[in-house]
């Protein structure tokens, strides 16, 4: 027999064949986006972080496919779109409010359907959020949802008659409508729970815009178009939502058209990307912030004096410059200039004066203390981190800084044990002043118990005091004059955050994409219902 | 009987002329010592990485941790006062490229030291003493060689967190198998020799048996395969600090600056290419020179 003649034998096959189906393969191995997109309906490409692909939105794991694929394929109450301020109606059509501010009424819009075909009904939405309680048997453990809806304010749930939904409140809260539209306050099939409890992968079952297909972990999720959402079907029949974590491989694939949506490319490259032809850079409000947490009961950090002096010690220009390459700015305090709350005199409170750090440290006794800052080591937190370990040295404390993955990460900075300064990082889900201010610094709150520590200080009352006052406002020049004053108060007062920069998500649209909610990605959130191929 | 592999008729012919290496061109003396110069090009090269990580202070023109005062970002190579340019922080790239030699070089000559002490006595211990010892030290050698090197270097960093010290000690522990295992087959070969069983049958106890009389012998082999396993402990320092969990910012290493020059690889190149083709000479001169160690070893076994 010639063995020559025989299709692709193993036993037979030679080095040169063996080369070519080697090349073959790894080609293909590298171009799982370019097959997507030829399979059926043209499919936009979509770049992930990562996926943990269990899709348990109460088990709010920080931002990665919790947000983007959430955000596609869940939707809550209300919307928030970010051309608006105003949250928008989404699965409630219409909303009212007692006149004591405590009790909300939500009209459930008809005719819906989840994504399985159970109808969506008052109780339906009541059993979505009866599992957040402490109490409920549904509760997935570890649970974050209740205290992102505004933790002890939320008394309790009911169900009003079939459409209307009802939400009751300890203190009048401003931002709930706000708060209804995170990724975690999403609406879930009751059909779904009964069948899965939890964990919910490839079975998850929402009323977003698409629906889910298929979902590999730490691979790719595929999305595709659902009838049934109250906006209509979306333009765009199929999305894959690919993980793709390393720059460079993002980078390659825009160039190469395998990518068409992604906010995960470096700061760096945008003024090249910019320049590139078929792509387009948008550039967003910076709602992201980056504060230095101060552990106040670690050490010397319980002394207000140093808390200030790191405060003056960092240099915020040269954070935005070397970190973000200047597609950043330097912040006020707690509120971003893109919000309300801001004023230009805050500013002032982040001025960089090392000269006054160094004589904070000399009457705290704290010169040349060694302190312990821990920060992340990918994206770009270590360029932030390299930066501000600079100011720290400059100023004449003795930092040393670890470089930690995300997870020991995490376990050490919700440890009031295991850290002395650390970086947070707060995004608009919702652009409202108590969106970052209640969950950061209000008793109660993880931060405020284990990463800052600052629940201990004698200044809590009161703080906690303006909190709930400045959230309970509902006029909105009123209520963004009362955080004005709260970003002032706190920095003079407590001290828990050093601010160190605002910055965006850079968004990278193909140009044969149109009507991708780039505000939106901007700031984390992923809304992709208004995308279509122009070309 | 089996039929004679196709061609090999072929072979029964003259033996086919050597390949004329330059060397083998030269008159016999001077051949001989181009070849003995060739040979030591890779140790000379692992001589001059040596020797640029110790006098790294005296060499660098900057500070290689702080940025160059009046420096800009990502300064081209061939810029005034930074001759390979500056990184993305402003510092000076040729400085840090220079004290970068110094963790992958001390991490992998300490870390395969430490390697070839751990691993040579335990092999030493399981071919002298044999029997259940030997046994129990082996198998477990077997199953932690089983994981690759890599990897179990990745463990024992998770396990101890990121830094120098708990890399080289990763790295270290590692290796411990590969230098047991050789030193295991060495010693139970030698301990079956005559002057072993003239030791013991003067009484020597079992540690005089293994250090003075064993060890000696089996230290060459062990310090051979020590310089091909420098290559390999460099290249594993190099990939932990890729990773982030070697080396730390803001201290120059050259695997930590390919990983954090990767993003500017389409603008700026030269930061993580002169880094990576840095890493791989190093490992590239330690393998030749292991290689040439070998060769010479070998060459005097077949002289004795």
């Amino acid at each position: 027999m010639n063995n020559k003649t025989d299709p692709i034998s193993l036993s037979t096959i030679t080095r040169r064949e063996f080369a070519a189906l080697l090349g073959l393969g790894s080609a293909a191995a590298l171009l799982p986006r370019a097959a997507a997109a030829q399979d059926g309906p043209r499919t936009l490409v979509f770049a992930l972080p990562d996926l943990a692909g269990n899709l348990e939105p109460h088990k709010w794991g920080g931002f990665g496919d919790y947000v983007h694929v959430m955000d596609c394929v869940g939707r809550g109450l209300t919307h928030m779109d970010f051309s608006d301020p105003d949250p928008q109606p989404a699965i409630a059509e219409s909303w009212s409010v007692s006149e004591d501010g405590l009790a909300w009424d939500f009209a459930i819009r008809p005719g819906l359907t989840f994504h399985d075909g159970a109808p969506i009904d008052a109780e339906a939405v009541h059993r979505t959020f009866s599992r957040m309680l402490p109490d409920s048997p549904e509760r997935p453990e570890g649970s974050t949802a209740l205290d992102n809806l505004g933790g002890s304010n939320v008394l309790g749930f009911e169900v009003v008659d079939p459409m209307t939904f009802r939400i009751r409140l300890a203190a009048p809260d401003a931002a709930i409508l706000g708060r209804l539209s995170r990724p975690d306050m999403v609406i879930l099939s009751p059909r779904m729970l009964d069948a899965m409890p939890t964990n919910f992968g490839e079975a998850f079952s929402s009323c977003g815009p698409f629906r889910i297909v298929s979902v590999a972990p730490n691979e790719r999720a595929v999305l595709e178009a659902f009838d049934g959402f109250y906006g209509g079907r979306p333009a765009i029949e199929r999305v894959v939502m690919q993980v793709l974590p390393e720059p460079v491989t993002q980078l390659t694939a825009l160039a190469s058209g395998d990518l068409h949506v992604t906010n995960l490319v470096p700061h760096s490259n945008l003024d090249r990307l910019a320049a590139m032809p078929g792509i387009e850079v948008a550039t967003t409000a910076a709602f992201i912030s980056v504060y230095l947490a101060m552990n106040a009961s670690a050490g010397i950090l319980g002394d207000m004096r140093v808390r200030r002096a790191i405060n003056r010690a960092i240099d915020r220009e040269a954070v935005v410059r070397e970190a973000f390459f200047g597609k950043a700015e330097v912040p006020g305090y707690i509120s971003p200039a893109a919000e309300a709350g801001f004023d230009p005199s805050h500013l002032e409170i982040s001025r960089h004066d090392p000269e006054e750090a160094r004589a904070l440290l000399e009457e705290a006794g704290a010169a040349g203390a060694t302190i312990s800052l821990i920060c992340e080591n990918h994206g770009f937190w270590p360029r932030v981190g390299q930066v501000v370990e600079r100011s720290l040295r400059e100023a004449g404390l003795n930092p040393v800084t670890e470089y930690l993955d995300v997870g020991t990460y995490n376990g050490r900075m919700f440890d009031v044990e295991a850290h002395e300064l650390a970086f947070l990082q707060r995004s608009a889900f919702f652009p409202d002043p108590d969106g970052r201010f209640s969950p950061l610094l209000l008793s109660g709150t993880t931060p405020a118990q284990s990463v800052t520590a600052h629940e201990t200080l004698p200044t809590q009352p009161e703080l906690d005091a303006k909190l709930v006052a400045a959230n309970a406002e509902t006029d909105p020049a009123a209520r963004a004059q009362l955080y004005v004053e709260l970003n002032t108060w706190v920095a003079e007062n407590v001290l828990p955050y050093a601010a160190v920069v605002n910055t965006y998500l850079p968004v990278i649209v193909s140009a044969d994409v149109e009507g991708v909610n780039v505000n939106a990605l901007g700031t984390y959130r992923t809304f992709l219902e208004g995308a279509r191929f122009v070309r | 009987m089996s039929e004679a592999p196709a061609g090999a008729g072929e072979r029964a012919g003259p033996e086919p002329a050597p390949p004329r290496a330059l060397a083998r061109t030269l008159p016999g003396g001077v051949g001989g010592a181009v070849r003995g110069g060739l040979s030591l090009l890779p140790a000379l090269a692992v001589l001059g990485f040596v020797g640029l990580a110790l006098a790294a202070p005296l060499l660098a023109p900057h500070d290689p941790v702080l940025p160059a005062p009046g420096a800009g970002m990502l300064l081209p190579p061939g810029s005034e006062g930074f001759p390979l340019g500056t990184d993305s922080f402003g510092r000076d790239q040729l400085s840090r490229l220079i004290f970068g030699a110094r963790p992958l070089v001390l991490t992998a000559v300490l870390s395969v030291a430490l390697a070839v002490l751990a691993g040579g006595l335990l092999g030493l211990a399981a071919g002298v003493e044999g029997g259940p010892v030997g046994a129990v030290i082996m198998r477990t050698m077997d199953v932690l060689l089983s994981f690759p090197l890599i990897l179990a270097a990745i463990l024992v960093v998770a396990a101890l967190g990121p830094g120098t010290l708990n890399m080289t000690l990763a790295i270290a522990a590692s290796q411990v198998p590969v230098f047991a295992r050789l030193a295991q087959s060495l010693a139970a070969g030698e301990a079956a020799r005559d002057y072993v069983l003239a030791a013991r049958a003067l009484g020597f106890g079992r540690w005089r048996v293994m250090l003075s009389e064993v060890a000696p012998n089996v230290a060459p082999a062990l310090l051979v395969q020590a310089t091909s396993a420098v290559s390999t402990a460099a290249l594993t320092s190099a990939a932990l600090s890729y990773l982030g969990l070697g080396v730390q910012p803001p201290t120059p290493d050259w695997g930590y600056m390919v990983k954090e020059a990767q993003e500017f690889i389409f603008f700026a190149p030269e930061q993580a290419i002169i880094p990576g083709a840095l890493i791989a000479l190093f490992s590239l001169a330690c393998a030749f020179a292991g290689d040439a160690a070998t060769a010479r070893m070998r060459r005097r076994e077949e002289m004795r």
